[in-house]
C-alpha cells in the first residue's frame, strides 16, 4: 500500500511537470515576404549585393526598412488592407519600385498566440532601372515557414 | 503559476495528512493482533522447561510459518452527491475561466461504481491578441473499480480506478481578433458565437477518503482523449468544459471532490 501511495504522489507531481510545461512561443513577423538578390549577368543563380541601399514602403519614405545598407537578402512585410503592397529599393540615387499581388487567408495558430495571415502570391511586377527581372520562387507566406519566396534579378 | 503549484501541493499534503489511516496495513488487523499476542503468551508465560514435545514442536511450527489472515470486511453501499472543487481551484490560478460541476457516485456492487458528472463553464478574456467568449456545459458517465479489495471494519476508503465518456457542447467566438503589423498598420477582425460539440474518452485514477461518517474527500488523476468534434471553423476552444484545453486532442488533469453518501446497506 505503501507504494501505492507513493505512485499516487507520484502521478500528482508529474501533472504539475505537465500544467507548469512552457507555454507555446508565438512567433512574430510571420507575414514577410523574402526574397534573394541575384545577379543579372550570370549564367546560374549567383547571390549580389546592393551597397548602400535604402528599401521603403510606397508612399511611406520616410519609415525605411533597410536604410543605406548592403543588401542581399530582403524581409518584406506585406499589407494586410491591401491586396497589392509595393516597395521602394533606392541604391546610388537610383530607385525602382517592386508590386506584389497577394492573397491573404485567416489562420488560428494557438490559444496563447491567437491568429495569423497566411499569403499566397499571385504575381509581382517591377520598373525597370537597375531591376532586370523578378521570379516567384515559393508563393507561399505560411507562419512558421522561412523560406525565399521571390528571386530578384539586378544588372 | 507558482500559485498555481502552491495550492495544488497544498492540497496534496492536506489530503495525505487526511488519509493517514488509509493504509490498512499501517494498523494491524484483528487476526494478527491475535496472533502477535498468543506469540507474546508463548514466550512471556510458558517455561519452556515444562515444555511436552508436541508443544515445543507447535511452537516451532509458529516460529516458522505465521500464517496471516487478513479479513475482508463488507464496505457501506449507498450512492453519493458530490462537487467537483476542479473548477473554482483553476479559477484562483486562472480567473479567464469559471466553472463548477456536480458528480454522482452509485454502487453497482461492492466494488463496482457508476459515476455521472454534469458540469458549467464560462471563459471570457480579453488579451492583445484577441477577445474571447465561451459558454458550455458537459456530462460524463462511466464506471469506476475499488481496488481497495482487503479492508478492515469501518474503513470505508476506497482507491478507484476508472473509465468515462464525456460530452461538451458550448458556444464561443471572438468578438475582435487584432493582427499586429508594425509597418502597415494592424488589421482586425471578428468571428462570430457559434455552437460545437466534442466527445472524449476519460481514464481516472485516485483515492476517496471517508473523512467523518458519509462524508468523503477524494482527488484523481484524469487522463483525456477527444474522439470526435464537429468544430467548423479554425478558431479551438481556449476551453472545453470538463476537457479543458481545446488546442490538445489529449490532456491530464485533477479533479478534488467533497461527496456525501446516501448509504443503502452497511
Amino acid at each position: 500500500m505503501r507504494g501505492v501511495i507513493k505512485c499516487l504522489i507520484f502521478s500528482f507531481a508529474t501533472t504539475l511537470l505537465i500544467s507548469c510545461s512552457p507555454n507555446d512561443m508565438c512567433l512574430s513577423n510571420q507575414h514577410n515576404l523574402q526574397a534573394g538578390i541575384y545577379s543579372a549577368r550570370a549564367k546560374e543563380d549567383k547571390d549580389s549585393t546592393l551597397t548602400s541601399s535604402t528599401v521603403y514602403g510606397l508612399e511611406l519614405e520616410e519609415d525605411s526598412l533597410y536604410r543605406n545598407e548592403s543588401i542581399s537578402y530582403l524581409y518584406l512585410p506585406l499589407s494586410f488592407s491591401s491586396n497589392t503592397t509595393a516597395f521602394v529599393i533606392e541604391n546610388n540615387n537610383l530607385k525602382d519600385t517592386i508590386w506584389f499581388s497577394h492573397e491573404k487567408e485567416e489562420v488560428y495558430i494557438s490559444r496563447e498566440c491567437g491568429f495569423a495571415f497566411n499569403f499566397t502570391l499571385d504575381s509581382m511586377w517591377h520598373t525597370k532601372t537597375f531591376i532586370d527581372s523578378v521570379a516567384i520562387d515559393y508563393p507561399y507566406i505560411n507562419y512558421g515557414e522561412d523560406i525565399e519566396n521571390a528571386k530578384i534579378y539586378i544588372y | 503559476m507558482r500559485k498555481y503549484i502552491f495550492i495544488k501541493i497544498a492540497l496534496l499534503f492536506g489530503f495525505c495528512a487526511t488519509g493517514q489511516n488509509f493504509d490498512p496495513e499501517y494498523q494491524q488487523s484483528p487476526t494478527n493482533q491475535g496472533i502477535h499476542n498468543q506469540h507474546q503468551q508463548g514466550f512471556g508465560q510458558t517455561d519452556p522447561h515444562h515444555q511436552t514435545h508436541d508443544e515445543a514442536e507447535e511452537e516451532r511450527e509458529y516460529r516458522e510459518e505465521p500464517k496471516e489472515e487478513i479479513i475482508t470486511y463488507k464496505q457501506a453501499e449507498g450512492f453519493t452527491l458530490g462537487v467537483n472543487l476542479e473548477g473554482p481551484i483553476n479559477t484562483i490560478s486562472d480567473n479567464k475561466q469559471t466553472s463548477i460541476s456536480f458528480n454522482t457516485r452509485i454502487n453497482i456492487s461492492e466494488y463496482i461504481f457508476f459515476h455521472g458528472e454534469i458540469g458549467f463553464q464560462n471563459v471570457n478574456f480579453e488579451k492583445s491578441e484577441y477577445h474571447y467568449d465561451s459558454n458550455g456545459t458537459f456530462i460524463k458517465a462511466g464506471f469506476e473499480n475499488d481496488i481497495l479489495k482487503k479492508r478492515e471494519r469501518g474503513l470505508n476508503d476506497n482507491l478507484l480506478i476508472g473509465i468515462h465518456y464525456g460530452y461538451a457542447f458550448q458556444q464561443h467566438g471572438a468578438s475582435h481578433i487584432n493582427f499586429e503589423n508594425e509597418y502597415w498598420g494592424d488589421y482586425s477582425s471578428s468571428l462570430s458565437t457559434y455552437s460545437l460539440d466534442t466527445h472524449w474518452i476519460e481514464l481516472s485514477f485516485g483515492p476517496r477518503i471517508e473523512i467523518v461518517k458519509n462524508f468523503y474527500i477524494g482527488w484523481h488523476l484524469h487522463l483525456k482523449a477527444t474522439i470526435f468534434t464537429n468544430n467548423r471553423y479554425d478558431l479551438n476552444p481556449y476551453f472545453i468544459p470538463g476537457y479543458g484545453n481545446g488546442d490538445s486532442s489529449v490532456n491530464a488533469g485533477f479533479s478534488y471532490k467533497l461527496e456525501y453518501m446516501i448509504p443503502w446497506s452497511n
